[in-house]
């Protein structure tokens, strides 16, 4: 028994998530606050792709989300696409103070679900939320669209970090509950007892990589930058 | 959306060009209410001044050549400042201006290279607004621009090409070239919105010089002059870090510029920072080839890991290392890129993943 206690704990999940939106909407800056409780006024812009993992408790269960943040530029779309293969969440942020990052929230749309899996769980997320004298698109047109496109949906602030991680655990929390669902769903259909969970299945949610190539490939990164 | 439409006179060639143009002086040196959004154009009026006082100096114009190119020209300026002024009471408006060119053919001196740029990407569907637009100027170029939200006018056959923002002109660039009686490009610069606006202020944040407004300027300057230059290309993120490297070596502006322009026309690979970025997509793709034939235990471990070399490499081929070496590095690279060509960005990406062989 103790043994199948010790391997439920070595249970590892690992959820793709990717973060799309325009330029200068603050992706980077949502995963700098959300990872590292860090905030830069002017940040680097990404060129390409970058990514980090950070690991979140949910139900007790310990969750480990590959964050995947891509340039926003559009001619950089087909460079970024190309990461979403594999992605379980997305984070569709565009900027509250900004009109045109918002109407182009369809385009990203299309281009998620083109490039991924139909059921990949999507957040609209209206970030510079501080920004109440510049704001240019209300809190009721962003529930609006995310109800009509059924998205979860959030206004953040990474500068003073309201709801950042909120946005991330909704998104991972979901995921989660599919996943448990997807799980019970299976052993029901198989007439299979508890015991499933308890067998110590690595569980990866991420198609190509699994978990050790994931610590290799960050290492890699941290090397080369 | 409040809606500007705005028309240029018909400079009449009369004999007050000396007038006019200390008019013009006290005009563009107007109080600017409002310095957030202004100051770019004060910035930059005051350069555009400069330079053409340089060139009226060096030049040393008969009055024929005054009547015909420098009034209109400055009659040019006078009016964008007068349409730029005139956003001073909306500074939120978005206006999908156009501004009519109704300047004569025979006042514009005409370049090869505008010419030769016009005619390979004109597209047809414009034509039509072309000559509601131009009054008879044979062929103009007008393009929606998504790098820089903006709308540019090529007029053939004349020394002026216009670069329109449909959401807020914030400045006015005036650039020469080498031979600065034959190219004036008056710039009504970017979006306040456009990318390339936003990233001015993202491009080596913290930086002493070019994290001030002089340095941002000079980078707008840098860059929109290149997007004018190659409209193919515009702005692509990426060539700000390269642009800011260049300024901060050379020191100047234009010659940062003209080093940009060389760098991408004749050292590195074709079509990199093009739209679709296909010559990015060949380095790539030629790296792994590389990678496969010179380390193949490199290779197979990535491979294992299904890790694409594009992950990092994608910046490192288009910020040309600035991003991720340190400087000094990154100077002695482009020493070499310069001297040996594109090549040399593949042995130092190679060098990269060869400095981790033993440990893996």
């Amino acid at each position: 028994m103790t043994f199948y206690i010790n391997e439920e704990q070595m249970e590892d999940y690992l959820f793709k998530i990717v973060l799309i939106g325009d330029s200068a909407v603050g992706k980077s800056n949502l995963l700098a606050r959300f990872a590292r409780d860090e905030f830069y006024s002017n940040s680097k812009s990404t060129i390409g792709v970058e990514f980090q993992t950070q690991k979140i408790d949910i139900e007790g269960k310990e969750i480990k989300a590959q964050i995947w943040d891509t340039a926003g530029q559009e001619r950089f779309r087909a460079v970024t696409s190309a990461y979403y293969r594999g992605a379980v969440g997305a984070l569709l942020v565009y900027d509250i103070s900004r009109r045109q990052t918002f109407d182009s929230i369809g385009r990203w749309l299309n281009e998620l679900h083109t490039h991924s899996d139909m059921n990949v769980v999507t957040i609209l997320v209206g970030n510079k939320s501080d920004l109440k004298d510049a704001r240019e698109v209300s809190t009721a047109e962003g529930k609006v669209l995310a109800e009509a496109q059924g998205l979860f949906f959030m206004e953040t602030s990474a500068l003073d970090s309201s709801n950042v991680s909120a946005a991330f655990q909704t998104v991972v929390k979901e995921i989660y509950n599919i996943l448990s669902r997807k799980v019970i769903l299976v052993q029901e259909h198989k007439k299979q007892d508890t015991s499933w969970m308890e067998n110590g299945k690595t569980i990866v949610l991420q198609g190509e990589t699994n978990h050790e190539a994931d610590s290799r490939t960050w290492r890699a990164k941290c090397c080369s930058s | 959306m409040a809606n500007l439409s705005f028309t240029l006179p018909v400079p009449s060639t009369d004999k007050e060009g000396g007038r006019r143009l200390y008019s013009l002086i006290s005009f563009l040196r107007f109080p600017i209410f409002d310095p957030d959004d202004f100051l770019w154009g004060i910035l930059d009026l005051d350069g555009l001044m400069d330079v053409l006082w340089g060139i009226l100096d060096i030049e040393q114009p008969d009055t024929q050549t005054i009547t015909k190119i420098v009034v209109p020209s400055v009659e040019l300026i006078y009016s964008y400042a007068e349409f730029w002024q005139s956003l001073l009471d909306c500074s939120k408006f978005h206006t999908h201006s156009r501004l009519c060119w109704e300047y004569p053919q025979q006042t514009m001196l005409g370049t090869d290279d505008v010419v030769e740029n016009i005619a390979l990407t004109t597209p047809p569907a414009a034509s039509s607004d072309i000559a509601s637009a131009t009054g008879g100027i044979t062929q103009v170029l007008i393009k929606d621009d998504f790098a820089t939200s903006s709308v540019q006018y090529y007029c053939d056959g004349c020394s002026t090409v216009i670069f329109l923002s449909h959401i807020m002109c914030v400045g006015l660039v005036l650039f020469f070239s080498e031979r600065p009686q034959h190219v004036i490009l008056i710039t009504v610069g970017g979006t306040k919105n456009g990318t390339l606006q936003l990233d001015l202020p993202r491009t080596f944040p913290g930086h002493p010089w070019l994290d001030t407004l002089r340095g941002h300027a000079s980078l707008h300057r840098v860059l929109v002059g290149y997007s004018f230059k190659d409209s193919h290309v515009g702005y692509c993120q990426g060539l700000n870090c390269v642009s800011a490297m260049l300024l901060l070596m050379m020191k100047i502006g234009e010659d940062a510029f003209w080093m940009l322009a060389v760098l991408l026309e004749n050292v590195l690979v074709n079509d990199c920072y093009t739209p679709n970025l296909s010559g990015c997509y060949v380095e790539q793709r030629v790296f792994q080839d590389m990678l496969a034939k010179k380390y193949p235990r490199i290779a197979a471990h990535l491979e294992d890991m299904e890790f694409d070399v594009s992950l990092v490499a994608t910046e490192w081929f288009l910020c040309l290392f600035s991003k991720s070496l340190p400087s000094e590095t990154t100077m002695r690279v482009w020493d070499v890129l310069s001297y040996e060509g594109a090549m040399v960005l593949f042995h130092v990406v190679l060098a990269i993943f060869r400095a981790q062989l033993y440990s893996i």
